[in-house]
């Protein structure tokens, strides 16, 4: 059996919260406590995807390489 | 002299800089070499930012109520602004020296100099630094090697600090020895981006720069001004580093929307220190108590800390035997707190107990809840009584078989037999007996010498808080008691008494908040990791050296099963040992209160007990369960997983739902998390709302 990366099951990506909350949400309506909530979950998409795209490692990379460092 | 390219200036870790190295130190074409300290040699599990304005936190503690924390550090910013600018008017580079900025920083913020705070400053930011940081892993070996080369090494840094504190620092990482020389652009105000920096050592230590390589993770200073000043520059670029510095500051930045994100944050920074500072180990138990049980058990506390300050006691009790994990933690917490006692109480010695005056009907239906319970033998059991001398009594009052289940709590022939006066009689000597040996107990222990205690366990129902009131609390010095629990569900009694104070941490029924009730869905595995591995207490007796606990048997069936697992608990315990250590370290880095990280903690519970892994359900369900209520069984947590058939009979799938302990862990054998979505969903609608 493969064992985990270390620490992996400490840091739970949110969207994943969002969806085991809505179970609550369609059942008793009491549970939302740890839903991370629809708008802050979208701005967290967003923001990673801004690092994906505006990677700044590639850009020093880019940079270094062609020598405007 | 060095050959050039960009190719060669530009490394991705320390082996491979060593290989490109190696021929150009053998060949003396380089003699020496300079690094860079900060994401170089050493790196943070916290932003920068977020260190100092801890900083500010714990000035504005110490401060008191009139300064905010977020004015200190706007001050902060303001009078390193001006020592900055200062500089360049000067002359000199955009730099400043922390010993000249705190004094200005204390003015600014007092009105006066102050030389204790200046020196309280100082001393806690070089603390919560050396928190932060933490030599990578591959440095040591390449200082080793790089040392038995001969070469001439410096560390040169663009930092605030005076080169005296980052000595400080570089010595307690071990790092110093095998630097020449550390030089700080804080001291000559002098920076490595404007080049000057480079030139200083040179002129200062007589280096010839085509013989000299410097390696930092900045392509500015590092690599460009340092080429530009005629020294080879190398550009170490970690993209694995760079990434997880880019969702920290990503972290940082959800975090101010609190919710989960702020647990998440705290829980992402424990993440890189267990991943910087500790080992993988394969063993799963360890795993889970570090990952899983770690964060439930680490939150506790931290709630339980603040209440202690908030609502001060003189003596903590951690009752046997699943308090035994907590005292374990309590006793790492930093002074001043409250002294602290390990207590042999088990709601078996403490219900026989409470039988010296008789046995109430509501006292009988507690040994019913026991989903194996087998009637008057339960309560038989539960309470310690004689069964040779009940037996011939209950026959009179229609009891054929005096181990049948008694599903009606009102039965008549159990109301008769109750309400018997030689019944009566018969349990009234026998709990006075063990109400006497433990009032004894409680009086050696120092039970009734404070005034204010706490009684810490894992819960659930406050069983032995609730008699202890019970059996002693005419006494003129029984003791106002807070009771703290992981979680609290007082489904048995609602009347604890007077002064008499029950909380749940973690879970509280009477909340009535459905997310936080996820503990309470698999309570075995909170009692299995928090459990002391020795036996539970049956009774006490007195020997010579006073009144000592008896413990169950260790050739009880149960008590068999139980050493069994042993092994598998002591490593949870290992691992949440390992997550309440660097749990602190972080808290005082973050200041979060254990409310801050509640929300986050419940998703964690959530995604460990109801959307378990399928290694998570293999392993856990190998433990096995016991109670402390009289009883021998032995409640399995190993799960049989759902067929195709036990979906055709509906009624056997839903009795086969309600008796399992871990009933998530019986979808285990389906790949994918939708089911247990699902069931989730259609248990929240039938449980009671």
């Amino acid at each position: 059996m493969k064992s985990s990366l270390l620490a992996q099951n400490l840091v739970i990506n949110p969207q994943r919260l969002f969806i085991y909350a809505q179970a609550f949400r369609f059942s008793s309506g009491r549970g939302r406590c740890f839903s991370p909530g629809f708008e802050a979950l979208l701005t967290w998409q967003a923001l990673s995807l801004r690092q994906a795209f505006l990677n700044r490692g590639w850009i020093r990379w880019w940079r270094v390489w062609l020598g405007k460092a | 002299m060095l050959k050039r390219g960009y190719k060669k200036n530009i490394v991705h870790d320390w082996s491979a800089l060593q290989t490109w190295l190696q021929p150009q130190l053998e060949a003396w074409q380089v003699q020496t070499l300079s690094l860079d300290i900060f994401d170089t040699l050493l790196a943070r599990i916290d932003t920068p930012e977020q260190v100092q304005r801890s900083v500010c936190r714990k000035i504005a503690q110490r401060l008191g109520s009139s300064f905010k924390a977020e004015s200190i550090w706007q001050a902060r910013q303001a009078s390193e602004r001006a020592l900055r600018q200062q500089a360049v008017a000067q002359g000199l580079d955009y730099e400043c020296r922390f010993s000249d900025w705190v004094p200005a920083w204390v003015e600014q913020l007092l009105g006066k100099p102050d030389a204790e705070l200046v020196e309280f400053i100082i001393r806690t930011e070089l603390e919560l630094e050396s928190l932060a940081l933490y030599v990578k892993p591959e440095v040591i070996p390449f200082l080793q090697w790089l040392k038995r080369s001969n070469t001439r090494i410096f560390a040169i840094s663009d930092m605030y600090l005076d080169s005296q504190y980052l000595a400080q620092l570089l010595s307690k990482f071990e790092l110093a020895g095998y630097f020449e020389a550390v030089y700080v652009s804080s001291e000559s105000l002098q920076c490595k981006y404007s080049g000057k920096l480079y030139d200083l050592v040179a002129r200062e230590k007589g280096l010839d720069k085509s013989t000299w390589i410097h390696i930092g993770d900045n392509p500015s200073s590092d690599y460009q001004a340092a080429c530009a000043q005629g020294l080879q520059g190398v550009w170490f670029y970690e993209k694995a580093e760079l990434k997880r510095i880019d969702q920290q500051h990503l972290a940082v930045q959800m975090a101010k929307r609190a919710s989960i994100w702020s647990g998440r944050y705290f829980f992402s920074v424990l993440q890189n220190r267990l991943q910087a500072l500790t080992t993988q180990r394969d063993d799963f138990y360890f795993r889970y108590g570090r990952d899983v049980l770690g964060a439930a058990f680490s939150t506790f506390m931290l709630g339980l800390q603040e209440r202690l300050q908030h609502k001060p006691v003189e003596k903590v009790f951690f009752v046997a035997r699943d308090g035994y994990l907590f005292q374990q933690m309590y006793q790492h917490l930093a002074e001043p707190k409250p002294e602290d006692a390990y207590i042999y109480l088990s709601r078996r010695v403490i219900t026989a107990a409470s039988t010296a005056e008789g046995l109430s009907q509501e006292q009988a239906q507690v040994a019913f809840y026991n989903p194996k319970q087998q009637g008057l033998r339960s309560v038989c059991k539960v309470y310690g009584l004689p069964e040779d001398c009940l037996q011939a009594l209950a026959v009179r009052h229609g009891f054929k078989d005096f181990a049948e289940p008694l599903h009606n709590w009102q039965d008549p022939r159990l109301l008769a037999f109750l309400a018997d006066e030689e019944v009566q009689a018969c349990i009234r000597p026998v709990g006075a007996k063990h109400r006497d040996l433990l009032e004894k107990y409680l009086e050696q222990e120092g039970f009734f010498q404070h005034q204010h205690l706490a009684l810490v366990d894992i819960g659930w129902n406050g069983t032995v808080q609730k008699f202890l009131k019970q059996a002693f609390g005419q006494r003129a010095d029984f003791p106002i008691i807070n009771g703290y629990y992981f979680a609290f569900v007082p489904k048995m009694y609602h009347d604890f008494g007077r002064q008499n104070y029950c909380e749940g941490i973690i879970h509280d029924s009477r909340r009535d908040n459905a997310c936080e009730r996820i503990p309470a869905e698999f309570e075995e595995i909170f009692e299995q990791g928090a459990r002391a591995l020795e036996a539970t207490t049956v009774a006490y007796q007195a020997t010579s050296m006073g009144i000592e606990p008896v413990l169950k048997s260790p050739q009880a069936p149960d008590r068999l099963a139980e050493v069994a697992c042993n092994r598998m608990v002591a490593a949870m315990q290992a691992g949440v040992m390992l997550h309440w250590e660097h749990f602190r370290v972080v808290q005082q880095l973050t200041d979060y209160k254990s409310s801050d990280l509640l929300p986050y903690v419940y998703g964690l519970l959530e995604r460990a007990v109801v959307y378990p892994s399928r290694e998570e359900a293999q392993y856990l369900t190998r433990l096995v369960h016991t109670e402390d209520f009289g009883h021998d069984h032995v409640l399995e947590l190993g799960r049989k997983a759902l067929s195709w058939q036990d979906f055709l009979h509906p009624q056997h799938l839903w009795q086969r739902i309600q008796q399992s302990a871990w009933r998530y862990a019986l979808l285990d054998s389906i790949p994918t998390s939708a089911p247990n979505f699902a069931f989730r969903m259609v248990y929240l609608h039938s449980v009671r709302k």
